[in-house]
This record gives C-alpha cells, structure tokens and sequence, in this order.
C-alpha cells in the first residue's frame, strides 16, 4: 500500500470515534436517500398503476369538445358506444377497450348527502380492460337493472352494505334533475382511494337511459399492447377512427391527468431536495471533522512542510482522507441501503401510518413498495464522495495554508 | 561560492501594532561540510535564521542564497521543492509523524524525493541507515514507543536519508538528558565527518558547541563573534550499531 | 360566509317565484282548462315591482338556521340584503339570467354559474337555477288539469306540468295544487326525471296586499333529506312600489 495512503488510513483510525461520526452521517444519508428515492418511485408507479388500472386506463376517447370541459364531468358530447368500440378494438395495439359513462351526482343517506362520480360501465368489457371487477366484494349490478356497486370507503362513510337501497341525484342531459333508486349489489375495494371514495357503478344502459344518452358513452378507455409507444398508438386510434368516419379525440393518460404528471414532476423536485440536505448534512460532517483535524494537526502539517511537501499535496492527504471515508460510507450505504430496500420492495411501507387517511393527492393507499433503481445508487455514491471531497478542500487548503516556521515553534 | 550566502538579512515580526527585529543585518557564510553551532541568547535570532536558510521563512530585508540560488526570489512550490531536495530539518520537539512507524517516518521524506524522480536511496538502504544511527530493531515501532533519544535518531535518519546538501537543527538536544545529548551530537558528527553533510545548529547548550568547528554568535539579531576552531576531541565515538 | 350566501341566493329566488306566482285576483272560475288557469295564475303574479322583508328558517336534521333579508324585486331584477349578523352585509343580485354575490368580509363578488347554480344552500331545496326562472311556466311546459281536490281547506284544481321536449327544465313533471278562487298556488311537487318526487312545497299563510292573494308563508321540503325544510315568512310587503334602476347593479351590491 502506498506510503500516502497508509497515512491516510492511520490517521482516520488514530480519530476513529470522529469517523465513525463522519462516517455514520454520510451512510446514513446514502441509506435514506436510497430508501426515500425508493419509496418515493415506488409511491409514483403505484399511483400510476393505480390510476391507469382503476381510473383512466392508457388512452381516452372522447368526443371533440369534451376534453376541455372534463372537470365538468358533462354528458354531451358524447360518443356513440355501438360504432366505436369494435372500431377501437380493431385498432393494432390496443389490447382492450371499454366504453364508460360518466357524471356527477349525489348520494343521499338520511339527511346527508355526499358527492360522488357516477360511472356507467359495460361489467364485461370493463373486467378485460379495468380492474375494477376484480376488486368486487359482492357481485357486479347487471345489464338493464336498478343496482350499483359503490366504492367501499364510501360504503363505511355512509353505513352502506350490500342489498342496501340509496338515491343519487344527477342531471339529465336536458338539466332534468334525475333520481335514481338503486340496489347495492358489491362494495368496490380498490388500492385507489379515489375510487373507493367516491365512485359509484351501474349497468351503462342503465345509466344511459336514466339520463337521457342512450347508447352513449363520454369516454372509451383503452388499455395498450405491452411496449406500445402511447403517443404513436394515440394517433393510430384517431386516424382509425378519422378513416371510419367517426369524429373523436385521443388522449394519453399523461394528457389527461396533467394534476398527477405535475404532483410526480413535484416530487422529482423534492427527491433534489432529500439530495441536497443529505449532501448538506455530509457537507458539514466532512467539513468539521477536517477543521478539527487540521487543528490537531498544525504540528505535524508543519513538519511535512519542512520535509518539503507542498501545500497542495498536504490538501491532497487531507482530500485522501475524506474520500477514503466517503468510499467507507458509501460502501455501508450501499449495502444498508440495498437490504432495506430489498425489505421495502418485497414488504413494502404501510404510508397510512404517515398520511391516516388525508387525501395527499397521490391514487394510493394502503402499502407502497420500494423499487429498484440503480441510478440513485450511482448518483447517491457520486453525491456523497464528491461532497467529502468539496467540505474536505477548505479547511486543508487552509491548514496547509499556514506558516510552517510559527507552527513548528516548540 | 559558500553553499548558505546571507548577506545584509533583516527579519522583523509583526506582533499587533508592534514590530519585533528578530534578525538586523545578518551577513554570514557558511560553506559545504562544515558542522557550525549559533549560539546565544533566547530570543537573539536563532530560529528565525534557521527558518530562514531552511527555506521556511523569507527575510525582510537582505538576500538569502542557497547553492548559489536566491530564494526571496522563489514561490512557495519552489521553496517546498528546495526543502524536500537539499534541506534536512531536525527539531527540539523531534516531530516525527505519529501514526508512521520510524521506518516509515524515514521512508516518508524518501517517498516525497522520489515522486520527483529524484530519489537514489531504495528501502533496504532505510533500514541500514535506521541501523547507522543505532535503531536496529527499532524500525517497526512507532513514535510513541520510543524514548526522546531514539526519536531523535528516527528524525536524523529522516533528515539525511535524502542526502540532503544542508541539515538544520534547532536545539536537537534541548529535549534530551545530557547522556543521550552527546550521543546525539556524536551521531550527527560522524555523519558529518563520515558523509560530509552540513550541520548548522542553533543551541544554547554548552555540550553541542564542545562538538562544533564553527561558532556563531547572536545578540540582539546581530551577529557579535564567529569563532572557528578545533572542536573538542569527542570522548566517545558516535555509538553505531 | 360564501355559503351562507348562497343560501340567500335560494331564498331570494324562492321568493321571486313565490312573488310571480302567487299574486292573482281572486276569481271564482269554472270550467277553465288548464292553460287557462296558469294563464290566470300567470296574469295574476304580474307584479311590476315589489319591497319586502323575508326571514327564512332552515331545518336540517337537528339544527335550525334563520335568516332575516330585505328584497327589492322589478321585472327580472332582484336585489336582496342580509340583515342578520351572521350574514349582515350580504348581498345577493339578480340581474336577468345573472346571478351575483357579494361577500362584505372579503370583499369578494362572485358571479354563481356553472355547477355552482344547482346546489342547494344550507340544506333548503331551492337552487340558484330556481331563481332564474324567468320564463312564463306555460313556455317551459305542458300543463293538464287532473282534477279539484280539497286542498288545506280549499277547493284547489289539480294541474299537472311535463316538460316541453327540447326545453331544458330543472324539474321534468311538477303538479301543483290551485287555489280556485284566489288563482294562488296552495302546494306544489316536483318530480324527477324518472318520476320520484323530490319537493314539496305548501303555502301555509295567504294574505291580501292592495288587492292581489299573496303567499307569506311558505315551505319547502326536499324528500331527498330526512328533516330538511325550509320556510320563508314575508313581511311588510308593499307591490308596484317605484325602485330606482340603478339598485339593480354591482356598483350597488358593493356599497
């Protein structure tokens, strides 16, 4: 081993409690930024996961003009379901495709009365194309009849349980107020609060006639083929549609969900932030341990002056020292850090505990999982040597700065 | 030409608002192979002068030459360079590197030589040299483990394991009982004889100029005698084992 | 505050349509049909301008709420101004098919379109779409007569009202209950599209105001709610009163 390096390595040893404490910071900022990074990916994919398989599927159909008034939920413009859904089907790429109708109303419960979101579905075609009708405790209304499933939150809220009769109230598309009688025939337990809080199913030609748009849809989610590129089966979709005369719009789940593309591109920014405190809080570990270091050291910075190094060598010691505790760090980090993830991405994290049962905005629930993403290791690794290097570099430039005749006065 | 030249050299410190005359006026000569002692009293300009033929400091006034080459006139890598190359330093504290064993506080000097290419002397010559200075078994151990004598010698191998053309010593024996002080000094005379490296001490110990050809005094900064002389016949050889 | 302002809104407009409604002379009539009656109950809520006082209770389940206002009416216009403390300053207008609210605590003028225009406020039945009404019943829908019923001690015709097709109404089929000698309603339900009924209104004090039958009690219940009702008492009514034009603008509602 070269003679540097030794020194090097003796000397963070002779101060082992002080490295350890450098040590220990920047590990465990590694650690927590892998797990952070993690979680915050996994809390990511599963909201899309969640939104894609519950709400949105990839792609949305919609009539021309109705995209722009979609927080509306309105019912016209709408699609004819008969002529487009075998169309969109036909589509290569598209693996599945249901047609979905959509509107606001009220859910009366005694004297209380709670918003939710209506969704008129097609239960065959919707169980090839959302997972919806997985997640069914009790059975799916069936085609023609009074009856609805109800997300399972909103069930609890109200009291509600299956065979249960409840009124909602909407519009039709003439403004007439609509009120329907339905059974409760399932409880819809998904890991999307969203719709666990506040969606409600029927039969879509139930739905449809109820409000006056029969044989219609507001929109036709479509499920893509693995590894289609969204964009390009988008186009496809509306050029299919353009060739058999129908007029519609395609959108990707991207486009139509701009809230939850910002929250996600919200949360890159706070990943920078977790960053940029752990490399702060490395920052001033590195920093203080190189001062002190440096202090304790005037003498013998001194005497290698006199044998004639020069000063930017005696900061390169003191580079060598940082680093080779960095390396040290990163290491452990590394190898603390992988087998917590492995933990979060096989068990993954019950976020109720942090969050209980606030909305934060993200289409999750219940547990997360971490994910795998060498890149955060590679960026957490570079992060923490180069920040050992940065907080290590003033301080020696200084000691190495002094007068080597005053410090070696006896 | 003398290998130290110092002609007409002023050092003053700053100390606050004060300013404090370390050295005024100092012309002084000292050639190749000499074993010269500067002598008297506290505060009369030993160090400093040291410092500043050691290359450690730069005067206020005045020119500084060292094999002939001006050094007010170089940067601090040059002075770094000169110190590693030419310049052996031994000190009253010993200052060796706590963490390196003492053969590797001697390899350390060899080790900043050679990442210039300038190194001759290979590891085994280390152990030898630790040998020559009466440390024969002694290589592993570190600083800590030896007594102030023994580190002194680990500080002489450390000096002159570059073959450096001058070694300063300031008070070398000021830490040590008067048994190992001469055997210090007879040490450092029979590298000098044996080698013919130059020793300039500062002492104001009356065993070292026993052992001195060269005796400059100062007073108040100012050289006041130079007396060059017969240094005592040693009673003992230097103990080389 | 906006709440509490909205339900104004309602109450407001409730009384506009009570106003518009329920004026008429009393007139024995005898085989009228049915577009004859509203014609008469139409000709008889024919009031050119109107200045009230209005306190309105709303009961939802356990709790009771009440306002206090003062209304000013001419033509499609209305203006009307919270004076009780909770809502003091509260101004809620009616110009034409607009409707606007103006909050003092903050300042703030709201226009109330959209969505906003179906909710309720404070648990009363009446929306802010019902005080838009402007249009004669007649033009938005068919009317047959079902027959007289004793109504609240009073002969009273039965009408029953089904959306025009095309016209776009709140309320898809309404039956109201005629007074056959005031030309006043006395009681009114009102459907769902699917045929549910969703509110029952009942005027429960009628009193003469220079001649004309004015409801001044009145209550809603929405059946949808358990408990929830509504009742808006008026007072020191004066009709055809002179209303300068300009208190029917957003410069008045922000003084």
């Amino acid at each position: 081993m070269p003679l540097l390096i030794r020194l090097a390595v003796r000397n963070l040893w002779r101060n082992r409690r002080r490295t350890i404490l450098t040590f220990g910071a920047v590990a465990l900022g590694i650690v927590y930024l892998i797990l952070v990074d993690s979680l915050l990916r996994g809390l990511t994919q599963s909201s899309i996961d969640n939104l894609l398989d519950f709400e949105s599927g990839d792609l949305q159909i919609h009539a021309p003009g109705y995209f722009d008034e979609r927080e509306d939920l309105p019912l016209e413009p709408a699609l004819p379901v008969d002529r487009l859904i075998n169309e969109v089907r036909a589509v290569a790429g598209v693996r599945a495709a249901a047609p979905r109708l959509v509107a606001p109303a009220r859910l009366h419960a005694g004297w209380e009365e709670f918003p939710v979101v209506l969704v008129g579905i097609e239960p065959e075609l919707d169980s090839g194309t959302l997972r919806i009708m997985d997640y069914v405790e009790g059975r799916a209304p069936e085609n023609g009849a009074a009856e609805a499933m109800i997300g399972a939150s909103l069930a609890e809220l109200l009291e509600i349980g299956t065979g249960d009769w409840v009124v909602l109230t909407t519009r039709t598309r003439d403004g007439a107020i609509q009120a329907l009688d339905v059974r409760v025939t399932g409880l819809v337990r998904t890991p999307n609060p969203n719709v666990n809080r506040n969606h409600v199913y029927l039969p879509l030609n139930t739905l449809g006639e109820s409000l006056a748009v029969p044989g219609e849809a507001t929109v036709i989610v479509v499920r893509a083929g693995a590894g289609e590129s969204l964009k390009e089966l988008a186009r496809r979709v509306g050029e299919h549609l353009a060739a058999a005369g129908t007029a519609a719009d395609v959108y990707t789940w991207e486009q139509s969900n701009a809230e939850l593309v910002a929250l996600i591109r919200t949360e890159t920014v706070s990943d920078g932030l977790v960053i940029a405190i752990i490399l702060a809080i490395s920052l001033v570990g590195i920093a203080n341990t190189t001062l002190l270091s440096a202090l304790e050291r005037r003498r013998e910075i001194g005497t290698m002056k006199a044998l004639g190094m020069r000063e930017g060598e005696i900061v390169g010691l003191f580079l060598l020292e940082a680093v080779a505790t960095g390396l040290l760090a990163v290491g452990t980090g590394f190898a603390v850090g992988a087998a917590a993830n492995a933990y979060l991405v096989a068990v993954g994290m019950d976020i109720s505990a942090f969050f209980g049962d606030l909305d934060v905005g993200y289409p999750v629930t219940g547990v997360v999982y971490g994910v795998w993403h060498p890149q955060t290791f590679v960026l957490a690794g570079a992060a923490g040597l180069v920040t050992c290097a940065l907080a290590a570099y003033l301080p020696a430039r200084r000691a190495a700065r002094q007068d080597a005749a005053a410090t070696l006065r006896p | 030409m003398a290998l130290v030249e110092l002609e007409g050299v002023s050092k003053t410190y700053r100390q606050g608002k004060l300013e404090v005359p370390a050295l005024r006026g100092v012309d002084l000569e000292i050639e190749a192979g000499e074993f010269t002692a500067i002598v008297g009293p506290s505060g009369s300009g030993k160090t400093t002068l040291l410092n500043l033929i050691g290359c450690l400091d730069v005067p206020t006034a005045g020119i500084v030459r060292l094999a002939g080459r001006e050094l007010s006139r170089l940067d601090r890598n040059a002075l770094a360079d000169i110190r590693r190359e030419k310049i052996g330093f031994i000190f009253q504290s010993f200052n060796l590197i706590p963490v390196l064993t003492a053969k590797e506080n001697v390899e350390f000097a060899l080790a900043l030589l050679r990442r210039n290419g300038a190194g001759q002397v290979h590891g085994e010559q280390v152990t030898e040299l630790l040998a020559e200075v009466g440390l024969a078994g002694l290589e592993n151990r570190r600083p800590g483990e030896l007594s102030g004598g023994q580190q002194q010698r680990v500080a002489i191998a450390r000096a002159l394991v570059k073959a450096p053309a001058i070694v300063l010593a300031d008070e070398p024996t000021a830490n040590l009982d008067s048994e190992n002080g001469r055997a210090i000094l007879e040490l450092m005379r029979a590298m000098n004889e044996r080698r013919g490296t130059t020793f300039v001490f500062s002492t104001h110990d009356p065993m070292v100029m026993e052992y001195s050809r060269r005796i400059v005094t100062l007073q108040d900064g100012r050289v006041v005698a130079d007396e060059r002389r017969e240094p005592d016949a040693a009673p003992h050889p230097a103990r080389c084992s | 505050m906006r709440r509490s302002g909205l339900q104004n809104r309602q109450a407001l407009a409730w009384l506009s349509c009570l106003l518009v409604v329920l004026s008429g002379q009393a007139l024995a009539a005898a085989g009228l049909t049915a577009e004859e009656i509203i014609a008469r109950v139409d000709a008889n809520s024919d009031v050119q301008s109107s200045h009230g006082y209005s306190t309105m209770v709303i009961r939802t389940g356990r709790r009771e709420l009440t306002k206090e206002m003062e209304i000013w009416s001419s033509g499609d216009n209305a203006l009307v101004s919270f004076h009780n403390p909770a809502d003091r300053g509260t101004k809620y207008l009616k110009l034409g098919n607009e409707l606007w609210m103006y909050f003092p605590d903050a300042d703030d003028l709201v226009k109330i379109s959209g969505h906003m225009l179906r909710q309720g406020f404070m648990g009363s039945d009446f929306s802010y779409e019902d005080t838009l009404e402007n249009r004669r019943l007649t033009d938005l829908y068919e009317f047959s007569l079902l027959g007289v019923e004793e109504c609240d001690e009073s002969e009273c015709y039965v009408l029953e009202a089904t959306a025009r097709p095309g016209v776009e109404v709140t309320y898809a089929r309404r039956r109201m209950w005629i007074d056959r000698e005031l030309f006043v309603p006395r009681r009114e339900e009102l459907y769902a599209a699917g045929g549910r009924l969703l509110k029952v209104s009942r005027v429960e004090r009628i009193e003469e105001i220079d001649g004309r039958f004015i409801p001044t009690q009145v209550t809603m219940e929405d059946v949808l709610r358990q408990g929830s009702s509504t009742t808006l008492f008026v007072s020191d009514l004066e009709l055809d009163v002179e209303i300068p034009d300009d208190l029917f603008s957003l410069r008045s509602l922000m003084r």
